[in-house]
């Protein structure tokens, strides 16, 4: 359904997208992982034929996007990163002008406009000025904007940034339940658990680059003789001793009281971890065995963290 | 798609922002109320550029061929008093000037009839004419404004005797004795006048009037009918063209806007193109700019009575071209803009300079005549020069032509380095 071969696309000396390949089925939720600057949206911009790009082709229903825009711009819906709306206007107003835009017009508008405004749970607000609305109702109706025409191809470009966790797990329903209506969803994040939760395929992006992509499954499996224990003490410790006493085991102090066990197979030395620590006569208030998750793949995949924070 | 959604919504957000309304229609209206209020219908005498004048003096007295040389030095008028016969330069009478001025020869000029001294010290009504082509209205006001200038200046005593009349009048005869008694004794107290002039001050009745004009001057109309409120045309074609050019660059500015809120990436994602969102947002400006102009012309008609049904197709013509000039020139500013701020400073630069230049404020003959070259290159001054010529000269169709075309030269000029400049740089 939607094919990226070989795409590149350069701003200047920035590789934004660097030789990427992709290929997504239809009624697909395949979620967009990275950091900033990872060149997700570039990679939106690029599908969506708003960017030209130096190398490769993008097919959408085996139409490559070079030489079928307007037919391929009409099945797309697109929700930008960034809230792309008339704050001046009505939630209304604005998605009768989106709609417009879209060649919808008449009593099928003023239908779709107010089914959508249902589905975001801003219905009774619908006349009031985008203005009036809290950041999170912005982004529903930004959302809303891009699904007036009934799209096959919905893009979201981080739709639930800056959305309280109530909103959130509203916008994550409606993502939800638009896919069982058979509509194939690219979602970009750099919260690897929104990843997670929603996309059962998930792509890993970093500097330009697909540096893994697969069901969460496969993902999981690249960790998994990696595991960690997380150990927190009721007291200060002394990092240098723990260091000589577990010489074998790959060490990482957190903080004063915290220290992190990592190495492979570990959890199976876990008794004997114990054991020491008791006879060194420190104790012990909390331990933690980290699961796997793509927030450490892509830890291990780069080296880095996924967000600085 | 066409584009009717994009013009229908920037006029629904036009119609949403209170300030773009009165900064539209509003404000024009409050300071053509102003400047109708404080000039009138009459011109202002200042810096007014060498206007051409006859003059016949019958009265031939001392205070006459002072008068004259007065009015001759004056650096705004040139007084001619000879035309040529046969090689020989002889004095006009008022038949031959009356004939120079409806021939066109002359716009008008000043008649000087005898008794004009002997009446002046009578404390009568000051007999001096001024002759002309009620087209040049504007001309005599400033000739008007010129001679009442000269004659409060150098004979102040003129204006007592007039004023005294009116006081007269007011009071009542006894009263109003009382009174000139009392201004005649304070007047002797603090200036020396000489004892010869003390009967201006005798009171001759005349009709009570405002003392706007304190000198009333006989005028004599040679051709046509009078357009009674010339000037306000001034004063609603130039507010209108001066605070349309706000209006479109307020309008261009939204572009600016849409770039900076995302929405004209949005609408390039959707299946708009460049150049309908260019085009769309230039119908627009010029939509608005249109019914910015008719509808301060209505008000110029409705509050000053100005015969906008003159030359209905003409007018319509002008402001056509006048909205599409300035919707360029303000598409213009927005392109070489990078946000709403910058084109809210460069534009009141830009629209303040053109406008006093371009005599939107002030009619450019009032200007010296380097600023009057310098105006020749400002929008403002072609949008103004063919609707006062369509006013003030009762030109048609065929004779504004120039400015017609240079307003349309101004648009494709603008539109087409905004155009390229909106390509290259907002699209990035
Ligand atoms: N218009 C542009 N001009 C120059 N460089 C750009 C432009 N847009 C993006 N870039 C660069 O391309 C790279 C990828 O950017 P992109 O916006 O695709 O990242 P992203 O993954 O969407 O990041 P974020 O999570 O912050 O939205 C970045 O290094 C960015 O600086
Ligand atoms: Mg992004």
């Amino acid at each position: 359904m939607i094919e990226l071969k070989d795409v590149s696309k350069n701003y200047g000396e920035i590789k934004a997208l660097q030789n990427v390949s992709l290929k997504i089925e239809k009624g697909e939720l395949f979620g967009l992982l990275g950091p900033n600057g990872a060149g997700k949206t570039t990679m939106i911009n690029v599908i969506n034929t708003f960017l030209p790009f130096d190398n490769g082709d993008v097919f959408i229903n085996n139409l490559s996007i070079k030489d079928n825009q307007r037919e391929i711009k009409q099945k797309i819906g697109i929700i930008p990163q960034e809230i792309a709306l008339y704050e001046e206007l009505s939630a209304y107003e604005n998605l009768k002008f989106w709609g417009e835009i879209y060649e919808l017009s008449g009593k099928d508008l003023k239908n779709r406009c107010n089914d959508i405004l249902k589905l975001v749970g801003l219905y009774d607000r619908r006349n009031d000025t985008l203005k009036k609305y809290s950041g999170g109702m912005k982004r529903r109706i930004n959302i809303a904007a891009g699904l007036l025409h009934n799209p096959e191809i919905i893009l979201m470009d981080e739709p639930t940034v800056g959305v309280d966790p109530q909103s959130r797990n509203f916008i994550f329903g409606m993502i939800e339940h638009l896919n069982t209506t058979g509509k194939t969803i690219i979602y970009t994040t750099h919260y690897m658990e929104e990843a997670e939760r929603l996309c059962k395929r998930i792509a890993i992006m970093d500097h330009g680059k697909i540096i893994a992509s697969g069901t969460k499954e496969e993902l999981f499996k690249l960790l998994e003789e990696e595991n960690n224990i997380t150990i927190i003490f009721k007291n200060d410790f002394d990092f240098e001793n723990f260091q000589i006493t577990f010489s074998k085991y790959q060490l990482t102090q957190v903080d004063d009281k915290t220290i992190i066990f990592s190495g492979s197979n570990i959890i199976e030395n876990l008794s004997e971890i114990i054991l020491i620590i008791k006879k060194m006569e420190i104790e012990i208030k909390e331990i933690d065995f980290a699961k796997p998750n793509l927030e450490k793949l892509f830890l291990k995949l780069t080296g880095r963290e996924l967000r600085d924070e | 798609m066409n584009m009717i959604p994009l013009i229908k919504k920037d006029f629904r957000l036009f119609l949403k922002s209170k300030s773009a309304v009165a900064l539209t229609y509003l404000v024009p209206m409050i300071l053509i109320l102003i400047f109708g209020a404080v000039f009138g219908g009459f011109g202002k005498s200042e810096g007014i550029n060498d206007i051409k004048v006859l003059l016949v003096d019958d009265d031939k007295t001392g205070f006459s061929s002072k008068f004259h040389s007065l009015l001759d030095s004056l650096e705004e008028i040139t007084i001619h008093t000879k035309h040529k016969v046969n090689d020989e330069n002889i004095l006009f009478d008022v038949q031959t000037m009356d004939e120079w001025i409806q021939a066109g020869k002359r716009k008008l000029g000043i008649y000087i009839p005898s008794g004009f001294e002997q009446k002046i010290n009578d404390g009568e009504k000051i007999p001096l004419e001024i002759h002309y082509d009620p087209k040049f209205n504007i001309e005599y006001s400033i000739i008007n404004g010129v001679i009442q200038k000269t004659i409060m200046e150098n004979f102040p005593q003129i204006i007592f005797g007039g004023m005294m009349n009116k006081v007269n009048n007011f009071l009542g005869n006894e009263k109003g004795e009382h009174f000139q008694d009392d201004i005649d004794n304070v007047v002797r107290r603090y200036f020396p006048i000489p004892e010869k002039q003390e009967d201006i001050f005798a009171p001759e009745s005349s009709n009570f009037q405002m003392m706007e004009n304190p000198i009333e001057l006989e005028s004599v109309q040679l051709l046509g009918k009078e357009e009674e409120n010339v000037m306000f045309v001034q004063y609603v074609a130039g507010m209108a063209v001066m605070f349309l050019l706000f209006s479109v660059t307020y309008g261009g500015a939204t572009l600016l806007n849409e770039k900076h809120n995302g929405t004209i990436n949005r609408l390039l994602i959707a299946p708009v193109k460049r150049s309908e969102i260019l085009l769309s947002k230039m119908l627009y400006i010029s939509i608005l700019g249109f019914s910015q102009l008719i509808v301060l012309f209505i008000f110029g008609w409705l509050v000053f009575g100005l015969n906008i049904f003159k030359d209905v197709p003409s007018l319509l013509v002008m402001i056509i071209v006048t909205a599409l000039a300035c919707s360029s020139m303000g598409i213009f500013i927005a392109s070489i803009c990078k946000n709403q701020q910058q084109v809210g400073s460069i534009s009141t630069l830009l629209i303040l300079g053109m406008s006093a230049l371009g005599g939107s404020m002030f009619p450019s003959f009032f200007m010296p005549k380097y600023i009057q070259t310098i105006g020749k290159f400002t929008l403002n001054h072609w949008a103004m020069k063919g609707i006062t010529d369509i006013f003030w000269y009762n030109k048609h169709i065929a004779d504004i032509f120039p400015s017609v075309l240079i307003l349309i030269g101004i648009t494709v000029v603008f539109s087409f380095i905004a155009i390229r400049l909106f390509n290259k740089r907002l699209m990035e």
